[in-house]
């Protein structure tokens, strides 16, 4: 009921007085980094991360301007599996561990916008640089403060992404509400993880935990404001 | 639902205030914790991310990783490294004798296919994508070098010199066989440590699966004795040559299976027990001949001692052979290989340990059965001690001075008080000097047994399943104990070179604890299961 309030809000202020669309924006996001990495499912059964977060965009030239965006999501896991080989295994009423995967995403890029004659309608593609920063975080105690075994690796890759939106945005006011959708692909580097406790044989280097990396479908949507 | 849209002619209202509180929202958004919340999801993990079965060498342990495929070695002073084995992954490892390398059971899989491009197993077609095996030899967190050694070989033995390992097919009931091509299931490998000759196979029958060996005037070990279904094998270890083969049955129809085998003092003679058999076989490896001694009944039990001067102040070397259901053992004469009187008891035994001048004699087997029998086998003087409950494992203290056992509950008996104990774990503390035992009532099932002597005296440390604690038994006062706080709950005990124990621990990102006996510190080395916890599965093309 309340969206279609929304909506028929929209649709009013779409009738009225026309004037420029607001060059700048912020919005607030959600979205999906698709993973489609089997390291990822370690963390979470579903192969993408959604995460939500605040999009900046300023006008730079035209139809085209400069947008900027971050999200962040922690997804986590709890394993009640006996995650040791052993003879014999205590039973267990607490989780064997809890594994936690914070993703943050920052992007920055441009965007070229296309209006849809008068309409509040536009539709725009965004092409993003992305540097994405992964913290994994282990605990197989959790619910002692003072586990020896928590462990904590953050690595970060470069990335981009590449996606076409539909925008709403009626032209009313010098402050717009505006809403969007966006679909397109992500594509990451590899993220390496290290745990500085264990060194590579022969090295001081810390001991490769492995890789992992956020690449397949891209979706964004946002409501926010134009000014 | 009302909207304030404020009009176009409207003042141009505090915009530069708003634009700035606009573009410091995301400073607001990264400023959320996201940790404190319940999980998401409940995960489930292909494979356990480390083997509490651990390997000691030297003064170090060294674990496998299921999950990861990587091996790592944690030394007592905290330090974690992993080993490595030229990408393969490590799938069983016995440490040598010696205690100076580890011998690594390793695989990898690779594609025969010809095609460059393919770089994970997914891509590999099928029936290319082989797995391939070898014998790593790792000193400290090097693979020093390799042996190429058949799939279905999955056990070592050693020469008691340390200079030849023996690969042999180690099988249980529904194990997985990998044929390539063919295999030889009689088929042992030696494999010269020492680098002298190069490794090589020999068949030695059907289900080869004791292998004993005979020690040269100089005190090396030259002939291997390898017992298999129904025939007896002997290979010479410098040529690697079969020197003779004992058939154990004169009909090619009849089938026998050896149940035990020991080998004389002189390593003259290997005698053999057959299964469901009372026919001793004594085989004589210099004459190549073979005499059968008749017992009373099919021995359960088979071990070496020596009577102390016991003909003209010579010590005598024997044999001790426990019966199942016969409560005597008999005492063969390991010089004239003739049977002497036997030595009576009043219940029947399973297992003998013996000291240079005595055995001790109990039986794991039955749970009507609770003695424990310390006979002087210089005067065949019996002491009888009687248990609690049926002994579930027996250890001898260093100087052998003390026997303790671990109890199993048993079905409670009607007095109130025998049923509470005989319900639950308990623990015998032997005083084998002072002739004195005491079974005392554990908290829970003993899951590790270790014995240490400091101060003179002797100490029992019993890890026990669930309890973060270990219990040390002072032995000459064994009611008295103390506890040693550990760091989670415990999985097993075990004691490096140095004499220091360790203690592997319920923890998933992997806890191995270093308890220095001398002085009764605990250090903890944890979080060593994470390497390759994120790798992915590829071909290697070595």
């Amino acid at each position: 009921m309340s969206s279609l309030l929304l909506i028929a809000a929209f649709s009013a202020l779409s009738t009225a007085e026309a004037s420029e669309r607001g060059k700048n924006a912020v919005h607030l996001v959600y979205g999906s980094y698709a993973s489609n990495d089997a390291a990822f499912e370690f963390y979470s059964p579903n192969p993408s991360i959604g995460a939500a977060g605040i999009r900046g965009e300023r006008a730079l030239r035209g139809p085209v301007s400069l947008v900027s965006t971050y999200t962040r999501r922690t997804v986590s896991s709890e394993y009640y599996d006996d995650l040791i080989l052993a003879d014999q295994m205590p039973e267990r009423e607490e989780a064997a561990l809890v594994a936690a995967f914070t993703g943050q995403q920052f992007t920055v890029g441009p965007k070229l916008q296309l209006d849809l004659g008068k309409s509040a309608f536009s539709t725009y593609v965004v092409g993003q640089g992305l540097a994405f920063v992964g913290t994994s975080r282990l605990d197989d105690a959790p619910d002692e403060d003072d586990n020896l075994n928590q462990l904590k690796a953050r690595s970060w890759a470069p990335g981009f992404i590449a996606a076409g939106g539909l925008e709403y945005s009626p032209r009313v006011g010098p402050i717009q509400l505006s809403t969007f959708v966006e679909l397109g692909y992500n594509w990451t580097a590899q993220m390496g993880f290290e745990d500085d406790s264990v060194r590579e044989s022969g090295t001081n280097a810390p001991a490769d935990m492995g890789d992992l990396a956020f690449r397949g479908f891209y979706m964004q949507m946002g409501l926010g404001v134009r000014f | 639902m009302k909207t304030h849209i404020p009009s176009p002619s409207a003042p141009v209202l505090e915009s530069t205030m708003l634009r700035r509180a606009l573009f410091a929202l995301p400073l607001f958004a990264a400023a959320c914790d996201p940790y404190a919340r319940p999980a998401d999801f409940y995960g489930t993990a292909d494979k356990p991310l480390w083997d509490s079965n651990v390997v000691t060498v030297g003064d170090a342990v060294y674990a496998r990783l299921p999950a990861g495929e990587r091996l790592v070695r944690i030394q007592s002073d905290g330090t974690l490294s992993t080993v490595d084995l030229a990408g393969a992954s490590p799938d069983r490892m016995v440490a040598t004798p010696d205690g100076e390398a580890l011998l690594v059971f390793a695989s990898w899989q690779a594609c025969e296919d010809a095609d460059n491009t393919i770089e994970s197993p997914d891509e590999c077609p099928e029936d290319d994508l082989v797995t391939r095996r070898e014998l790593a030899r790792v000193v400290g967190d090097k693979r020093l070098d390799a042996f190429n050694v058949p799939a279905h070989l999955n056990a070592l033995t050693f020469t008691e010199d340390g200079r030849t390992a023996v690969a042999y097919l180690d099988y249980t009931e529904q194990m997985a066989i990998e044929v390539d091509g063919l295999i030889d299931l009689g088929e042992v490998m030696f494999l010269p440590l020492d680098g002298a000759s190069p490794a090589r196979s020999v068949s030695v029958g059907f289900s080869p699966e004791k292998i004993l060996f005979s020690t040269d005037s100089a005190g090396l070990n030259d002939k291997a004795v390898i017992f298999s279904r129904s025939e007896v094998v002997v290979v010479e270890l410098g040529t690697l040559d079969v020197v003779v083969t004992y058939p154990l049955v004169l009909d090619a129809d009849q089938v026998v299976d050896p149940a035990d085998a020991v080998l004389t003092e002189d390593g003259r003679v290997a005698l053999v027990t057959i299964q469901g058999s009372s026919d001793l076989y004594e085989l004589d490896l210099e004459k190549h001949s073979i005499d059968l001694e008749e017992l009373d009944d099919s021995p359960v039990a088979m071990v070496n001692a020596t009577l102390p001067e016991f003909d003209d102040g010579d010590d005598l070397p024997v044999t001790l052979i426990a019966y199942a259901r016969k409560a005597e053992v008999e005492v063969l004469d390991q010089n004239a290989l003739e049977l002497r009187e036997p030595l009576l008891l009043e219940e029947p035994v399973s297992d003998i340990l013996a000291t240079p001048d005595a055995a001790v004699m109990y039986n794991r087997n039955s749970d009507s059965v609770k003695d424990v029998y310390h006979i002087n086998l210089g005067s065949y003087a019996i002491t009888e001690y009687r248990v609690a409950n049926p002994i579930d494992e027996l250890r001898l203290s260093p100087e052998q001075a003390y026997a303790v056992a671990t109890l199993r509950p048993e079905i409670a008996s009607n007095n109130a008080l025998d049923a509470y104990q005989d319900s639950r774990w308990g623990l015998a503390v032997i005083d084998l000097l002072n002739q004195e035992e005491t079974s005392l009532v554990l908290e829970a099932e003993p899951i590790g047994l270790a014995l240490v002597e400091r101060d003179e005296a002797t100490y029992a440390l019993v890890l026990m399943q669930g309890l973060e604690h270990l219990i040390q038994v002072n032995l000459a006062e064994p009611t008295f104990f103390s506890e040693v706080e550990l760091a989670a709950p415990p999985l097993g005990i075990g004691q490096l070179a140095s004499g220091q124990f360790y203690v592997t621990h319920d923890a998933a990102l992997g806890l191995v604890s270093f308890l220095d006996p001398s002085t009764g510190d605990l250090t903890a080395a944890g979080g060593f299961a994470t390497p390759g916890l994120f790798h992915e599965s590829t071909l290697l093309n070595r």
